[in-house]
């Protein structure tokens, strides 16, 4: 397994600490890790960008061209990378920051309702993890217990009692209903609970293709191939 | 096994300092290495092992008080970038004549001049090729992830110490910003005085006994003789070193056609570089020089007798490929050497290496 990946957005977003969270979290499930920032005067106040790699072999390049996943949180983070995810890649974006949706086919597009959601639960700060539950949702390659060392890890100690309210955003964005284009809806074809697990389970193949009739349609509820004992970890969150 | 981090590159150098036993650390801030004296500062290597953490007032004072410090046989050791080493070469210059082990880490930043912060591999040539005034070679090390970040810092002392020879690690912005998991030694205790003299006594100066003849350490000598003498043994040092500390790494060269040669960051690129070509049907393969001086020469030689052709991939305008084409040359060989890099802050793109390679050697 490899997994390369960008979170993009502004500074102060919580760009660089999401991708520190996933390092940390790779590590304990005993990946090899490269985080990756964009440093320099971009950073203040501009776009903040960070490549994050995990994967069961020696990592290669930092550099690199095409994305299996794009989380994207601003509208100038969208123009630049939504051409650089890999065909049959992911992008989870946040509306709130981004005017003009993505507009692929070929790849899976999540719309997150972070910002939203974070403000609904009154504390628009934990955003990020929202969206990086919904991250971990579609693409299951952590484990609640070891997401939860990432924190601990990443977080100064002194943050250590925001732990709770980080995992509870975490699972609320698990929860986010989303709105899923694919090749085949934007094709027109209709896309039943049982198709759309496939696209998401990404180990099997991302690339089905759809047989029944055209629908653009917005989805509820994402199923995805589920580890029953994981879900019952995080189903204890309170 | 040993405590495993999440640690940018620059933190690494730092901590690895403090873990291998170093005795001082002097330097003055310069973007993108100032993690190096900040992971220093707020770990407070005093408190615990009685390491001095001190910036100087420029990169000139720091080299200098590497100098003094070094010449007690303790471990002393600085950080800068591009431009902060510009500015030590004097220093550098002065500590290989007057042969003290010290490390010397630059973190590249593109130049020439103020040039850019991005990452760079322009200071080839002054790591390898001296940089300051005379006949002198540092022993240089490129390391090409975190892990050896960590590593090399111990490596590089050991080696400064065991030829009395200043000792550089050569990365670059990006090693330094990047963050990797990484497995930090034990901490090692300092030498203690009586270690010292027992390890370096017959040349620091740790306090005159009656015993023994005053050590001297100064790079200056009026007698040409003596200074041509000196120069012989350096000679005889520097080849010595070529013959016993080369360190290289090769992956999947042993039927590769056409080799990318490169080192730190683009050895990173290249390795992903390979595994496109590989998919393509071609046979590539790459060497991965992990020592700079003393430069793997003789594992070039030998692969040119086997090789179409290299190709030299760098953050440079075509440094590295000298070296490479003088290995192959010395080798009688016909293989082709070419050069691949970008500069002023760009790191290549794993596609644009295969595509340089393509158009290069495949003729497409």
């Amino acid at each position: 397994m490899t997994e390369e990946m960008i979170i993009a957005g502004f500074g102060g977003q919580g760009v660089l600490s999401m991708g520190k969270i996933l390092a940390y979290s790779g590590i304990m499930e005993d990946k090899e890790v490269t985080w990756f920032p964009s440093y320099g005067p971009e950073m203040r106040g501009g776009t903040a960008n960070v490549t994050v790699i995990l994967s069961d072999s020696r990592i290669s390049s930092p550099i690199v061209q095409e994305f299996d996943t794009a989380i994207i949180l601003n509208q100038q983070s969208m123009d630049k990378f939504e051409s650089a995810v890999k065909p049959g890649g992911i992008l989870l974006y946040d509306p709130n920051g981004v005017l003009t949706p993505p507009t692929r086919n070929d790849i899976n597009i999540f719309k997150v309702e972070g910002t939203k959601t974070a403000i609904e639960m009154g504390n628009p700060k934990v955003f990020n993890m929202i969206v990086f539950g919904s991250y971990l949702k579609v693409r299951p390659i952590l484990s609640l217990d070891n997401v939860e060392k990432g924190l601990e890890k990443s977080l100064p100690k002194r943050y250590h009692k925001l732990i709770p309210l980080n995992l509870e955003a975490i699972k609320k964005g698990r929860k986010l209903s989303g709105f899923a284009l694919t090749k085949a809806i934007m094709n027109g074809e209709d896309l039943d609970q049982d198709q759309l697990i496939s696209t998401v389970d990404r180990e099997k193949n991302l690339n089905i293709s759809y047989k029944s009739k055209p629908k653009l349609q917005e989805i509820d509820k994402f199923y995805i191939t589920e580890d029953p004992i994981e879900e019952e970890k995080w189903s204890k969150i309170p | 096994m040993g405590e495993i981090r999440l640690m940018k590159g620059n933190e690494v150098l730092g901590e690895a300092a403090i873990r291998c036993g170093c005795d001082g650390y002097f330097g003055y801030p310069i973007t993108p290495q100032s993690e190096v004296m900040e992971t220093l500062m707020q770990r407070a290597p005093w408190n615990e092992t009685g390491m001095v953490v001190l910036q100087a007032e420029s990169e000139v004072a720091s080299i200098n008080m590497v100098y003094g410090a070094a010449g007690t046989g303790k471990k002393a050791m600085t950080s800068s970038s591009s431009p902060g080493i510009s500015l030590m070469a004097e220093g550098i210059s002065y500590i290989a004549g007057a042969e003290l082990p010290c490390l010397i880490i630059n973190v590249q930043r593109g130049g020439p001049g103020l040039g850019t912060i991005q990452p760079s591999q322009a200071d080839y040539f002054q790591a390898v090729k001296g940089g300051g005034h005379g006949d002198y070679k540092l022993i240089v090390l490129a390391p090409a992830s975190v892990q050896e970040m960590n590593d090399f810092v111990d490596l590089a002392f050991n080696l400064a110490f065991k030829y009395r020879n200043p000792a550089m690690i050569l990365t670059d912005g990006a090693l330094g910003q990047m963050m990797e998991k990484v497995e930090l030694a034990d901490q090692k205790p300092r030498w203690t005085d009586e270690e010292i003299k027992k390890i370096s006594g017959d040349w620091a100066t740790t306090g005159k006994p009656t015993s023994r003849k005053k050590n001297v350490i100064t790079s200056l000598e009026m007698d040409s003789n003596v200074m041509e003498a000196k120069n012989r043994r350096f000679q005889e040092k520097y080849k010595l070193i070529e013959k016993q500390e080369t360190r290289y790494e090769l992956i999947q060269c042993d039927d590769a056609e056409y080799i990318l040669v490169a080192f730190g960051t683009s050895a990173r690129v290249c390795q992903k570089s390979v595994e496109i070509a590989r998919a393509k049907g071609l046979k590539v393969g790459l060497l991965r020089p992990i020592t700079l001086f003393p430069f793997p020469n003789a594992v070039i030689k030998e692969l040119a007798h086997k090789a179409k052709g290299f190709l030299s991939v760098e953050m440079s305008a075509g440094q590295m490929i000298e070296d490479i084409k003088l290995a192959v040359y010395e080798a009688g060989s016909n293989a082709r050497v070419n050069y691949f890099g970008r500069m002023g802050g760009i790191i290549p793109t794993p596609g644009e290496v295969v595509d340089a390679l393509e158009n290069k050697f495949y003729g497409s």
